[in-house]
């Protein structure tokens, strides 16, 4: 079987996750790595070095700069009916062009695969990751997106793969970039954050919270979280407060820190997949709920927390 | 044995209390003839049952003629009380719970025009905005007699049965004499800190003359006033140095604040939408300032605050009363590990709002609270399991499944939204009334555990409820706002809902014209006002929003003040015509003879609902009972046997707003007292 | 310009999915049903985008069994104007299959934007918004964040992407997928539930659309539902180090 993986990155590096998607292509047999995009040699380049990989091929285009998803199906489909597969990590360039691809193959495609058991039967997450699907599929080409986090990465291979250039010709694009915003200050919401560091009353005051609990959201890119007590009391402002007055949550990870664990609270976040509790009262109704407790002083815990993430 | 802080035992003196919750001195208006009768022993009894450490029953127990009762105070001046007290400290201790009560004299804070019409008394001659009398300013006959008050009233409570007592000390007479802001005597009870003082040690010294050193005498008192010029925090340490000095004082019950004003009774006990425990690391400081054992209660509605209070050693018992107006079992259910279960007081504070407008305390959404002796908080079982179909699932209807649940009959609700809540989903829009929600969650979390089965997306009619076969149908479906009660120009007008829901965006220069009085008529100002709008809030009645009442308005007050609200009464919007973009408000009066012209660009009206029965008419014929209700079967708490049509297959009954626009409680109470006897 | 938005019938995501104990899938008898997050927040936008005049008429399609319609019901009642429900009865319908059902309706209906939820909380796919894009050979713009009707012909779309936010124009008509951030939809209150009832809503099969009944066949097998790995309950860690790894490693949360 041959595989198309569809490279992630930025012009200048190959991405992590095309190290990992590849790991997961590799499993079904020969894979040619596709990179789309704009003065990006280098990332071919970086592809080729990964072990097993058969060909780097790339396509370089003006329209392909900001790896738009219609030219990327576009350039995909010039050459999809050499492969039985067509692979590409779960990133948003993966997300947006791969169904398209799929659609136009007149296939249906296997989102964010976690195992792949042989090359037709894939075990898949949905509902939010409550039921796990194992599915088989019988179409001639097999389009996939990898979720990268269930795979090993790929090391580099003694020897290079050979770097085709391709050829591509594309359409008029009814879609162009205007910009990109890089966001490394603001915090994502709590809604939709995967990850949320919440701070309870033991922090005992604002400048505490914030010394304490910011630096770790930030390390882990995470929203910061508050139990009603620390809104009350002063400690963080309302729109931070987690809990059935608050805002209702469910992140892959939560970590509780100093937080009790009230009805109220638990209320707000108990459907998170993940909760840590660092706590130091051993009898704190938290841990019945917690994955993972680490019974220690906070302020101790949650400095270390961050450095060790450094 | 448990580690929970809560659960563990306490020794106060020679007393040992089960565990560290309270119910601080309150008075829910229960005393009948100023008497603590049945219903106020039913009330006390339910508590100790459901396992409190100690209830500290009447607030503001009335040691004198010359403190007459604004709040159906207890009156422990009169001998005639001791017997009553002794069944209700023999009820209450038969649960191993302890007893205590609260002595005081109101000093300016009641009224001349009640009871025995004497003058009211204080330190001084400043009058309290909340009750509005001019005070005597004490005299030393005053202060002799009032002594003697004190220790015959305390005297008396020790003969009835009760473990102790307590004083108050945050807006009553003893410290009345303590604040420099209401105390204008001279030297020796005016003055000095010494001076001001003097009063309240008299006070103590008679007391424990009667009923000896080792009887359980308290003080809850404001250690810090919060007032320009009144009782500082500086002072509020050295009262409580002194009080622990003098000996004669066993605990103390700490408050921050004053209460001569509503805005100010609120901050002190505050409301929904306000922070918990405001106060609690104050009474923490005087606890650690004075090592004595510390009493404290403001705002702590859940247990986890509760279990905090007490680990972390800033009280040793703490208070949760208004939480066991709403439910009686917390400690029950904590030991048993049900706590998901405990019934949440939503902090709707309708029980003091209502006390302070001299009615009884009322639970909003536990309609036996108060009632105890005719409403059950726990529901027994039905002899016979019906088929019960309830349409409509807001807090009517949520209480009828849930009750109905509980005596163990099959329900179904049929909800046309797609979630559960009707008129208090819309009001727990605004930030502030987001707890209201609490009654509509808790509700579901106690239908899903019972079986309840719900439908939404399920506008119901005739054949819906047909299909389910029922042996009862109770129609909850509540109603649609009414605006119809201009002469002419309704079809101008937007309703509270269209604003509270967002359906219809404020304008900028708006009246509100609220002739419901209710909180709808506020939410929908206070959003528009919110939005940058001019508002001028108008009612036809003599004052506005009557049904509020006075701790539920100050949020709003606050707010609509700050933001430059008018508020008008005494006049009626008769008409509105439209005129281009601008809409004319033709204004009269009921004192007759005026007519004016108004100019807004949005005009709001408040009239309450009008009931949506369709479904309770078209089902009504074929229905047994024809919808009637026996009102003497639903008072004497008797099964509805009302038969007006042998052929019917269900009985069918209205409930809430369905009937007529009320409010949440008569909603519940609605709910409750049909249902526990189907 | 007419807008269709497409909602679906889902899980309420208030409620924890329970699985059959034969593997067949999640078990939905007496289960909370309501509109899927994302095509809620679908219908707000496009709501919004007629209240700023640039949208003329807002369509709500739902496919799915006759229960559908509660969903399409629940749109109208924010505000949609009519809706279309094409039923093709209880089985679970596929991207592929649901993109060529819209692109049937788009093309009917000459819409100008078709505004859906970026993935359905029930199977995750995230897939339809792009099927339906390629089919019909119209650009895309998927979580979107910010949507902004620039004239007749074109839009802005600002989406959320791996390590920030990028914005597009795209020529209309486009396709348009929600992310949370777009909106928080509002409130439908008891009188626009009465008002939608008398919305007009179209009932639709396969064959009215032209469309051959086997389309709908699934193309993926379910082979089997499982639960995901259980975790051991409660594992205590010692110290802060031990944490990360085990979230690390274990729990692969990091």
């Amino acid at each position: 079987m041959k595989a198309l993986l569809i490279a992630d990155h930025d012009n200048n590096h190959l991405s992590e996750q095309t190290a990992k998607a590849l790991s997961a292509a590799s499993q079904l047999g020969a894979v040619d790595v596709l990179i789309m995009g704009h003065d990006c040699t280098e990332v071919a380049s970086q592809a080729a070095c990964l072990s097993g990989v058969g060909r780097v091929l790339l396509a370089e285009h003006e329209a392909l700069k900001h790896q738009l998803a219609e030219p990327c199906a576009e350039a995909i489909l010039s050459i999809a009916s050499e492969y039985q597969a067509i692979v590409s990590a779960a990133s948003t360039t993966g997300k947006g062009v791969l169904p398209r691809i799929a659609a136009k193959l007149d296939v249906m495609q296997i989102s964010e695969v976690i195992e792949i058991l042989d090359e037709k039967t894939f075990k898949r997450p949905t509902y939010a990751g409550n039921a796990i699907q194992t599915v088989q599929s019988n179409d001639s080409i097999k389009v996939l997106t990898i979720r990268t986090a269930n795979f090993a990465t790929t090391e580099n291979a003694p020897t290079s793969a050979e770097v085709v250039a391709l050829d591509i010709t594309l359409g008029q694009q009814r879609s162009v970039h205007i910009s990109d915003k890089v966001s490394d200050s603001e915090r994502p919401e709590l809604q939709s954050a995967k990850v949320i560091v919440s701070g309870g009353r033991a922090l005992g005051s604002q400048e505490n919270f914030n010394a304490t609990i910011l630096p770790v959201a930030d390390k882990l890119g995470a929203a910061v979280g508050a139990s009603r007590a620390a809104v009350d009391s002063g400690f963080a402002p309302n729109d931070w407060q987690v809990g059935q007055t608050g805002k209702i949550v469910s992140p892959d990870l939560y970590v509780a820190c100093g937080i009790s664990g009230a009805i109220q609270h638990l209320a707000g976040m108990k459907d998170s997949k993940v909760i840590v509790a660092i706590n130091n009262d051993e009898d704190a109704p938290i841990f019945q709920i917690a994955d993972y407790r680490l019974e220690a002083d906070l302020f101790e815990a949650l400095p270390e927390i961050t450095r060790l993430l450094s | 044995m448990s580690n929970d802080p809560l659960l563990q035992p306490y020794q106060l003196k020679h007393l040992t209390l089960k565990n560290r919750i309270v119910m601080t001195s309150h008075e829910p208006a229960y005393p009948e003839d100023g008497m603590p009768k049945g219903r106020y022993l039913a009330y006390h009894a339910e508590r100790a049952k459901g396992g409190v450490a100690m209830t500290m029953t009447a607030g503001s127990a009335a040691v004198s003629k010359d403190s007459p009762p604004v709040f159906n105070n207890l009156l422990v001046y009169k001998d005639e009380v001791v017997p009553y007290l002794k069944n209700l400290t023999d009820a209450v201790h038969e649960h191993d719970t302890a007893i205590m009560i609260q002595l005081t004299h109101l000093g300016r804070r009641t009224r001349w025009d009640k009871g025995h019409w004497l003058p009211v008394v204080s330190a001084s001659h400043e009058r309290e905005a909340a009750h509005r009398a001019f005070p005597k300013k004490a005299e030393d006959w005053d202060i002799e007699r009032i002594i003697k008050d004190y220790a015959d009233a305390a005297e008396r409570m020790k003969a009835g049965g009760m473990d102790g007592i307590e004083l108050q000390a945050y807006g009553h007479l003893l410290d009345q004499f303590w604040s420099p802001l209401t105390n204008s005597l001279e030297s020796p009870y005016g003055g000095s800190l010494s001076n001001r003082m003097q009063f309240t040690f008299d006070v103590l010294s008679a007391i424990r003359e009667r009923v000896g050193p080792d009887f359980i005498v308290g003080m809850r008192y404001t250690g810090d006033e919060m007032l320009e010029n009144g009782i500082s925090p500086e002072e509020g340490f050295e009262i409580s140095h002194r009080l622990k000095a003098s000996g004669m004082v066993d605990f103390l019950n700490v408050i921050r604040g004053h209460i001569d004003t509503d805005a100010a009774l609120t901050d002190v006990i505050p409301i929904q939408g306000m922070a918990n425990n405001p106060h609690l690391d104050f009474a923490g400081e005087m606890k650690a300032a004075t090592g004595m054992p510390v009493i404290h209660a403001s705002k702590i509605p859940d247990v986890a605050t509760a279990r905090y209070a007490v680990a972390s050693g800033k009280v040793d018992l703490v208070g949760m009363t208004r939480a066991h107006i709403t439910d009686p079992h917390i400690v029950r259910k904590i030991i048993e590990k049900r706590e998901e279960q405990i019934r949440p007081c939503v902090g709707a504070n309708y029980c003091l709002d209502r006390i302070y407008q001299g009615g009884e305390a009322l639970c909003i959404h536990n309609a036996a609270t108060g009632r105890e002796q005719t409403m059950p908080h726990t529901i027994a079982k039905a002899d016979v399991s019906k088929k019960v179909v309830i349409v409509g699932a807001g807090p009517a209807g949520l209480e009828a499944a849930r009750v109905a649940g509980e005596r163990g009959h099959h329900v179904v609700v049929l909800e046309a939204a797609n979630v559960p809540g009707g008129q208090v989903l819309l009001t727990s829009q605004s930030e502030r009334r987001k707890e209201m929600m609490s009654i509509i969650d808790w509700r579901m979390a106690e239908c899903e555990r019972l079986g309840v089965t719900f439908k939404f997306n399920t506008w119901a009619e005739a054949d819906e409820v047909n299909a389910e076969k029922p042996d009862v149908v109770i129609i909850a479906t509540g109603g649609l706002p009414d605006t119809d009660v201009l002469a002419k120009g309704n079809e101008h007008v937007v309703s509270t809902w269209d604003i509270i829901s967002g359906d219809v965006k404020p304008g900028k220069n708006v009246l509100v014209y609220d002739d419901a009085g209710d909180h709808a008529g506020l939410q929908a100002a206070e959003i528009i006002a919110r939005s940058g709008a001019k508002v001028e809030i108008m009612t036809p009645d003599r004052s506005f929003a009557p049904e509020v009442m006075a701790m539920n308005l100050v949020p709003y007050m606050r707010s609509l003040q700050a933001l430059d609200t008018t508020f008008t009464v005494t006049y009626r919007l008769q008409a509105l015509e439209k005129d281009g973009s601008v809409l004319k408000a033709h204004i009269g009066s009921d004192y007759g003879g005026i007519s004016r012209v108004k100019e807004f660009d949005q005009v709001i009206v408040n009239h309450g609902v009008i009931p949506l029965d369709e479904i309770y008419f078209d089902l009504k014929s074929n229905s047994s009972n024809h919808g009637e209700i026996s009102h003497d079967q639903l008072i004497e708490g008797h099964p509805q046997s009302v038969v007006r049509n042998s052929e019917g297959t269900y009985q069918l009954f209205r409930i809430g707003d369905a009937v007529a626009t009320r409010n949440t409680h008569a909603a519940i109470y609605d709910a409750l007292r049909l249902v526990k006897d189907l | 310009m007419k807008a269709l938005v497409a909602v679906k019938r889902v899980i309420d995501y208030n409620v924890k999915p329970r699985l059959k104990s034969d593997g067949s899938g999640v078990d939905l008898t007496n289960v909370k049903m309501s509109i899927n997050p994302f095509d809620e927040i679908a219908v707000e936008e496009a709501i919004r985008l007629k209240e700023a005049g640039k949208v003329s008429e807002v369509v709500l399609v739902s496919i799915g069994s006759s229960k559908s319609e509660e969903t399409i019901r629940t749109g109208l009642a924010m505000g949609a104007d009519r809706g279309i429900l094409v039923n093709t009865g209880d089985p679970a319908i596929e991207p592929l299959a649901v993109a060529k059902i819209l692109k049937s309706i788009a093309e009917s209906e000459q819409v100008g934007i078709v505004i859906v939820g970026k993935q359905a909380i029930d199977d995750d796919c995230n897939q339809t918004g792009q099927m339906l894009s390629a089919l019909l050979d119209w650009p895309q713009g998927t979580f979107a964040s910010v949507v902004d009707i620039q004239s007749a012909d074109k839009v802005l779309v600002t989406r959320e992407i791996d390590g920030g936010l990028q914005t597009l124009e795209l020529d209309l008509p486009a396709v348009v997928t929600t992310d949370l951030r777009l909106n928080e939809p509002r409130f439908a209150s008891l009188p626009n539930i009465m008002k939608a009832k008398k919305k007009p809503v179209s009932k639709v099969s396969l064959a009215d659309l032209g469309l051959p009944e086997n389309f709908i066949e699934p193309r993926l097998i379910v082979q089997k539902t499982e639960a995901p790995e259980v975790r051991q309950a409660g594992v205590k860690v010692a110290d802060a180090a031990e944490l990360i790894d085990k979230l690390r490693n274990e729990a692969g949360v990091l």
